[in-house]
C-alpha cells in the first residue's frame, strides 16, 4: 500500500513538475517582448541553475553538508549563487545595447561562473590542462566553428563558441584521472570566458526580434519534449551501444591496467584520422567544384556538409583512439564474432550431402521438376509450372535449405535457422488455416482456439512447453507429454496382440487418407489430395514400425531428449513460437482474405476458374501486400527472439541466439564490448527489413 | 543585500530538513537483494531481518531472484541497485569494489565484522587491503548425501578415500544398483555442479597451492592437473549405470531435483553442499535414521581439506540505516534468527534447515547435533578453499567455465577443447 501510494505521489509530482515547466515556459516566453530585461535574467539565471543542478545530480561539484552524522543533507550552494550571476549577466545583457559594454558583461559574468565551477568540481571531474588534447581539441573546434562561419554566412561568434567547445571537450574528454585544482580553474575560466564572449557578441534583439523569438519558441515548447523523448529513449542509446561495441573488455572493467595512450603526435598516424582529414578535403574540393560550375568560388551544399560532418565524426573517433589505445579495439569485435566458432561455424558443411533430410528435400524437389515436364509434355509446353510441380518444388527447396542449418552451427547460423523456418511456417500455416477455416461451420471457435496461445507471453509458453518436452529416465514415470505418448507407443507396440490392433487402426487411417486423396486428385483438388498424402506418409510409418521392427523395446529406453539433442532442440524451441505466432498470422490473414472483394471472386468463376486457380490467381494477388507485412513483422521479431532460449536451455547444447548471447556477454560477463557488438549486428540485420516495411507503407499512403 | 537574505534563506531550510533526519532510523528504509529465492531460505532471511526492523524502525525488504548474477549486474551497473546485495561469490565483490560500485565499510562495521567472524572468512570480503564485505553465511561444499539405512540393507561401507569412493561406485553398479544422482541443470548458471566437483578434486589430487594459482590463473586452465580431475569427474559420470538423471540426462536435470530420487532409492549417494537440505523434500528426516551425510573422501585421509561457499553482504548505498544493517548482518543474532526461523520453516526437529554459519560466538544448540559437526569442521578446518568459480572473473566463474562444462558433460565437446575454450575467455 504504502508503494503505490509512493508511486502515485511520484506520479502526481513528475506531472506536475513537468506542468509548471511547461507553463513556466510559456510564461517566460510571454515576457520576451515586454519585458526583455526580466525574461533575459530570468533565462539566464534558469540555464545556469539547470546546468549546476545536472552537475550537482552527477556528483561532478561538491556540496555543503549540513548537519552530522553519515547522511548529511547536501545543499549545491554554488548553483544558487552561479544562478543569480547568470540572471545578472542575463539581464544586463538584454538591457545594454553597447557593444563593448555587452562584451564586457559577457567575459566577467562568464569568468565568475567559470571560477565559481572551478572551484567547486569534485577531483574526478576536473579537466586536465595537457597541451595535446586541449590544443588539438581546440584546433578542431575552430576549423568546425570555421566551416560553419564560412558556410552558414556566420559571424566570428561560431568561431569562438567552436573553439571554446573543443578546447573544454579536449580538457575534460582527454586521457587521464581529473587533474590539479589550479588546472579545474583555468580551464573553468577560459571556458566560460569563451562562453560570455560568445553570448555577449550575440545581436541586439529589436523589439520584431523579440516578437518572432516568442513565437518561434512557441512551437519548440511543443515539440522539443517530443523530440527529447526519442532522442533519450531511442537516439543516445543507439549511438552509445555502437560506440560501446568498438571497446575491449578492460575498458569495461576497471580491474585490469589501463596501458598509457601514446603522444598526442600519434593521431595524424591514426587511420581514422586520415579518414577524416580526406572527407574533409573531398568536401571542400566538391564545393569549389559547385562552384566553378556555377560562376566561380566556394558552393556549399548537403553532400559537401555531409562529408564535413563524416569529417567531424571520425575525427571525434580517432581522439578516442589515440586517448585510449589499449581499450579502442575498433572493429575487432566484430571479427572476433564472425571469427569464432561459436558464432560461425561452417567446418562441417559437408555433412549436409550425407543429411537425410536434405537428400529428401532434392528428391521431393526433383519430382516437382519431373512433374513439370511431364505435364509441360502433355500440353505440348516445355515447362508446366503450377499445383504438384511448383508445391513440391517449395516444399522440397525448404527442407533442403532447412536442414542445412542442422549442419551449420553457431550463434548466427542458429538465429538465421529460426528466422528462416519459423517465418515461413508460421506464414504457411496461418495461410492454411485461414484460408480452411474461411466459410467452414465453425469457423470462429477453430479460429478462436488457435489464436489463443497469442495471449500466452513467450516466457510462459516456453515454460508450458518445457514440462511437455521433459524426458525421465528409464523406467519411471514420464512426466512430459510427448515422451509418455512415445513411450506409451513403445508398450503398445511391444506387446503381440496390441501391436496388430494398432497397426490395424493406422492402416485404416491410411486407407480412409488414399480415398480422400484418390477423390481430390479425381475432382481437380490437388490441395486435398497432397495434404491427405502427407498425412498419410507418418501414419504409414508408424504402422510398419508396429508390424515389422517393433517400436517395443528400443523405445521405451530411448526417450526423446527433446531439448538437450543437438541440433534438433532448436527445432523442438521454434514449435513453440511457431505455436503461438500461427494465431497471429491466421488472424491477419483471415481479415485480408475476407476483404477481398466479392465481385472479383464471381467474376473469376464467371470465367471458368477452379477454386484452386481462383486463389492462387485472384485471392493471393489481392493479399500480397498483407503476407508482405506479415513476413517482415516475423522476420523482425524471430531474428530478435530471446524468451524462449532463455528459458527453455539459456543457449545451452548449441542453441545460443544472437539476442541470448548478447544478454551473455554484456551482463553475466560483463563485456560490453561484445555484447554491444551483438546489439549492432542484430540492428543492423534488422534495418533492410525496417526500410522495405517503411517504403511499402509510404507507397500505400500516396 | 538580497543575495544574502536567499542564502539565509537556504541555509535556513536546510538545517531544518537536516534536523528532519537526523539519527533517528524510525522510518528509513532499506533493501536487500539477493539469490537465496526458496519459500524457506527467503521467508527465513526475511525473518531474521524483521527483528532488527521491529527494534530501530527501519522498513527492511528481502527480495530474493534465481538469476541473481544477471540481475545484479544490470542493476548495478544501470546505476538502480539495492541498498544491500548478498553476494554468493567473492569475485563479484571484488570486481564490483574496483570499480567504485560497493562501498568500503566504515571503520566502525570492519570493526564489528572482525570481531564477529574468524579470519579465514572475512578475508574472502577484503579487497586490496579493504574490507568491502561481511560474511553471513557458510556453507561446507564437500559433502555426500547418502541413506545410512539403504547402505546399511546393502552392507555398503562409507568410504574414506576417494579410490575406495570410486570402488564403491563400481560395487554397487556391480548389484545393479545406480550409485549417483546428478544434475546440473540451474538456469542461467547450469554447470556449477560439475565445477563444484573439478574444485573439490583439485584441491584433494594437487593441494591448496595448486588451487590457488589455478584460481588467479598463474597456471593455464588448459594445465594437465586440470584436465586430470575433469576427466575423474566424468570418467566416473560417464560409467554405465552410474547416474541416476531425473531430467533424462545430467546437463537436464535441475540440481534442486535430485533429493527426491535420493530419498526414495533412485540412488545411493549425492555429492552437494550443506545448504543442500534445504531441497530436501519436506519433512525429510535427517541424521542417521533418515538422510545423513558424509565427508567427500580425500586422496589421503591424513590431509583433509574443506571446500567451502558462502554468501558475503555488501552495500551500494552510504547511510546510517543501511549500516545498521550491514552490521546485523554480521552478527551471531542474525544467524541464530535466521536458523531458528529456517529450521521452523522446513518442519523443525531434526530437519536440516540447510543454514549454517561460523560466526563467532554463536550459540550451537540452535542447530542439529548433525549441523554442529559440520559448524565445527567449517570453524576448525585448517584448509579452507572458497569455491574456485565463485573467485574467478566473471566471465570465465559466472560464464565460460560453466558454459563450457555443460557442454563437456553432455558430450558436445571433447574436455580439452572445452578447456580450451575456458582459457581462451580469460579475460
Amino acid at each position: 500500500m504504502e508503494k503505490i501510494l509512493e508511486m502515485v505521489i511520484g506520479t502526481l509530482i513528475a506531472v506536475g513538475l513537468s506542468a509548471v515547466i511547461f507553463i513556466g515556459a510559456n510564461l517566460l516566453f510571454d515576457l520576451a517582448p515586454t519585458r526583455w530585461e526580466i525574461f533575459g535574467a530570468v533565462a539566464g539565471g534558469g540555464l545556469v541553475l539547470i546546468f549546476f543542478f545536472w552537475l550537482f545530480g552527477n556528483r561532478a561539484i561538491t556540496a555543503l553538508e549540513v548537519g552530522g552524522g553519515r547522511n548529511p543533507t547536501k545543499i549545491p550552494w554554488q548553483a544558487i549563487v552561479a544562478a543569480i550571476v547568470g540572471g545578472a549577466v542575463g539581464f544586463f545583457l538584454a538591457r545594454l545595447t553597447d557593444r563593448n559594454q555587452r562584451l564586457m558583461v559577457g567575459v566577467g559574468g562568464g569568468a565568475v561562473l567559470g571560477l565559481i565551477l572551478g572551484l567547486t568540481l569534485v577531483e574526478e571531474a576536473r579537466p586536465r590542462l595537457d597541451v595535446g588534447p586541449t590544443i588539438t581539441g581546440l584546433v578542431a573546434g575552430l576549423v568546425i566553428g570555421g566551416a560553419i562561419m564560412f558556410l552558414r554566412k556566420g559571424t566570428i561568434r561560431s568561431l569562438v563558441l567552436g573553439g571554446t567547445l573543443g578546447f573544454a571537450l579536449g580538457a575534460w574528454g582527454g586521457p587521464g584521472d581529473g587533474g590539479t585544482a589550479a588546472q579545474a580553474v583555468i580551464v573553468s575560466l577560459i571556458v566560460g570566458a569563451g562562453l560570455g564572449v560568445y553570448a555577449g557578441m550575440a545581436k541586439v534583439y529589436t523589439h520584431k526580434d523579440r516578437t518572432m523569438l516568442s513565437e518561434r519558441a512557441r512551437a519548440i515548447i511543443f515539440v522539443a519534449p517530443a523530440l527529447i523523448f526519442i532522442g533519450i529513449t531511442l537516439v543516445i542509446p543507439t549511438v552509445r551501444t555502437i560506440y560501446l561495441s568498438l571497446f575491449n573488455l578492460a575498458f569495461f572493467s576497471q580491474t585490469a591496467e589501463r596501458e598509457p595512450y601514446s603522444t598526442w603526435t600519434g593521431i595524424f598516424g591514426e587511420p581514422f584520422f586520415i579518414a577524416a582529414v580526406v572527407l574533409v578535403l573531398i568536401g571542400v574540393g566538391y564545393g569549389f567544384y559547385q562552384g566553378s560550375r556555377n560562376g566561380g568560388g566556394y558552393k556549399g551544399n548537403g553532400i559537401s556538409l555531409g562529408t564535413y560532418l563524416g569529417g567531424a565524426t571520425l575525427f571525434i573517433f580517432s581522439l578516442f583512439i589515440f586517448t585510449d589505445t589499449a581499450e579502442f579495439v575498433g572493429g575487432e569485435n566484430y571479427g572476433n564474432l564472425f571469427t569464432d566458432p561459436n558464432t560461425i561455424n561452417l567446418s562441417n558443411w559437408t555433412d549436409i550431402f550425407t543429411s537425410q533430410l536434405f537428400q529428401i528435400g532434392v528428391v521431393i524437389a526433383l519430382i516437382g521438376v519431373l512433374v513439370g515436364f511431364v505435364a509441360g509434355a502433355n500440353r505440348g509446353q516445355r515447362f508446366q509450372s503450377g499445383g504438384a510441380s511448383t508445391g513440391s518444388i517449395a516444399v522440397g527447396s525448404f527442407i533442403g535449405v532447412f536442414s542445412l542449418g542442422t549442419v551449420l552451427r553457431g550463434t548466427i547460423m542458429n538465429n538465421l535457422w529460426w528466422v528462416f523456418t519459423v517465418t515461413i511456417l508460421a506464414t504457411v500455416f496461418g495461410l492454411a488455416i485461414a484460408v480452411l477455416a474461411d466459410r467452414s461451420a465453425m469457423e470462429s471457435l477453430a479460429k478462436s482456439i488457435i489464436f489463443m496461445p497469442m495471449a500466452i507471453s513467450f516466457v510462459g509458453a516456453a515454460i508450458i512447453w518445457r514440462f511437455m518436452y521433459i524426458a525421465r529416465p528409464e523406467g519411471e514415470v514420464q512426466t512430459g507429454v510427448f515422451n509418455a505418448i512415445w513411450v506409451w507407443l513403445g508398450d503398445v507396440s511391444g506387446s503381440g496382440g496390441s501391436s496388430a490392433i494398432a497397426a490395424g487402426i493406422m492402416l485404416v487411417v491410411v486407407a480412409m487418407l488414399g480415398y480422400l486423396a484418390y477423390r481430390g486428385f479425381s475432382h481437380n483438388v490437388p490441395g486435398v489430395a497432397w495434404g491427405s498424402v502427407i498425412t498419410a506418409i507418418p501414419f504409414l510409418w508408424l504402422a510398419w514400425r508396429f508390424i515389422g521392427p517393433g517400436l517395443g523395446a528400443d523405445v521405451e529406453a530411448d526417450t526423446v531428449k527433446f531439448l538437450t539433442e543437438s541440433p534438433f532442440n532448436n527445432v523442438w524451441m521454434m514449435v513453440v513460437l511457431i505455436w503461438i505466432q500461427t494465431g497471429f498470422t491466421m488472424v491477419i490473414f483471415s481479415a485480408a482474405i475476407k476483404a477481398v472483394p466479392a465481385e472479383l471472386i464471381e467474376a473469376a468463376k464467371v470465367d471458368g476458374a477452379t477454386e484452386n486457380q481462383t486463389f492462387w490467381s485472384v485471392v493471393i494477388p489481392q493479399i500480397a501486400p498483407t503476407i508482405g507485412v506479415v513476413v517482415t513483422t516475423l522476420i523482425v521479431l524471430v531474428m530478435k527472439v530471446f524468451d524462449i532460449p532463455k528459458v527453455m536451455t539459456n543457449g545451452n547444447f548449441d542453441t545460443e541466439v544472437i539476442a541470448n548471447e548478447m544478454w551473455q556477454r554484456a551482463f553475466t560477463e560483463l563485456d560490453f564490448g561484445l555484447g554491444s557488438a551483438l546489439a549492432v549486428i542484430l540492428f543492423v540485420s534488422v534495418l533492410p527489413i525496417m526500410y522495405i516495411n517503411i517504403r511499402r507503407m509510404q507507397k500505400a499512403a500516396a | 543585500m538580497r543575495k544574502h537574505v536567499w542564502i539565509v534563506l537556504v541555509l535556513a531550510f536546510a538545517l531544518i530538513a537536516a534536523a528532519c533526519g537526523g539519527d533517528d532510523l524510525e522510518g528509513t528504509s532499506v533493501t536487500v537483494f539477493g539469490p537465496e529465492s526458496s519459500e524457506e531460505e527467503a521467508g527465513a532471511l526475511q525473518d531474521a531481518l524483521d527483528i532488527l526492523a521491529e527494534r530501530t524502525g527501519i522498513d527492511i525488504v528481502y527480495t530474493g531472484a534465481r538469476d541473481f548474477s544477471d540481475q545484479i549486474n544490470a542493476q548495478a551497473i544501470g546505476g538502480n541497485p539495492p541498498d544491500i546485495a548478498v553476494f554468493p561469490q567473492p569475485g563479484k565483490v571484488a570486481d564490483f569494489a574496483r570499480q567504485g560500485l560497493v562501498i568500503a565499510l566504515p571503520e566502525d562495521v570492519a570493526d564489528a565484522a572482525t570481531d564477529n567472524w574468524p579470519a579465514a572468512w572475512n578475508a574472502f570480503g577484503i579487497v586490496d587491503g579493504t574490507q568491502y564485505a561481511i560474511p553471513t553465511k557458510t556453507d561446507l561444499k564437500s559433502l555426500v548425501w547418502y541413506v545410512p539405512g539403504s547402505f546399511e540393507a546393502k552392507g555398503y561401507e562409507v568410504p574414506e578415500t576417494w579410490d575406495a569412493l570410486k570402488a564403491l561406485s563400481n560395487e554397487m553398479i556391480a548389484n545393479g544398483d545406480t550409485p549417483w544422482c546428478v544434475g546440473i541443470e540451474s538456469g542461467p548458471a547450469t554447470g556449477w555442479t560439475f565445477t563444484d566437483w573439478v574444485e573439490d578434486l583439485m584441491l584433494r589430487f594437487h593441494g591448496a597451492d595448486v588451487y590457488d594459482q589455478w584460481v588467479d590463473h598463474t597456471i593455464p586452465f588448459t594445465d594437465s592437473r586440470v584436465e586430470q580431475a575433469w576427466n575423474e569427474v566424468l570418467d566416473l559420470w560417464n560409467t554405465d549405470g552410474a547416474v541416476f538423471a531425473a531430467g533424462g540426462t545430467i546437463a537436464a536435470t535441475p540440481f534442486g531435483d535430485n533429493g527426491q530420487p535420493l530419498v526414495d532409492g533412485k540412488c545411493l549417494m549425492h555429492r552437494q553442499a550443506s545448504f543442500y537440505s534445504a531441497f530436501l523434500p519436506e519433512n525429510t528426516v535427517t541424521g542417521p535414521d533418515g538422510v545423513d551425510v558424509f565427508y567427500f573422501p580425500a586422496v589421503d585421509p591424513a590431509n583433509a581439506p574443506v571446500l567451502g561457499a558462502g554468501t558475503l553482504v555488501a552495500s551500494f548505498r552510504d547511510a546510517p540505516e543501511v549500516w545498521e544493517v550491514m552490521e546485523y548482518f554480521s552478527t551471531a543474532e542474525y544467524a541464530e534468527e535466521r536458523q531458528k526461523a529456517q529450521a521452523a520453516r522446513k518442519g523443525g526437529g531434526d530437519v536440516l534447515s540447510g543454514f549454517l554459519s561460523a560466526a563467532n560466538g554463536l550459540d550451537t544448540s540452535v542447530y542439529t547435533p548433525l549441523e554442529q559437526s559440520l559448524v565445527s569442521i567449517l570453524s576448525g578446518a585448517d584448509v579452507v578453499r572458497f569455491d574456485a568459480s565463485d573467485l574467478m572473473p566473471a566471465a570465465v566463474g559466472g560464464g565460460s567455465f560453466w558454459t563450457e562444462a555443460t557442454s563437456a558433460v553432455n558430450g558436445d565437446k571433447s574436455v580439452a577443447d572445452a578447456l580450451a575454450a575456458i582459457d581462451a575467455s580469460w579475460p
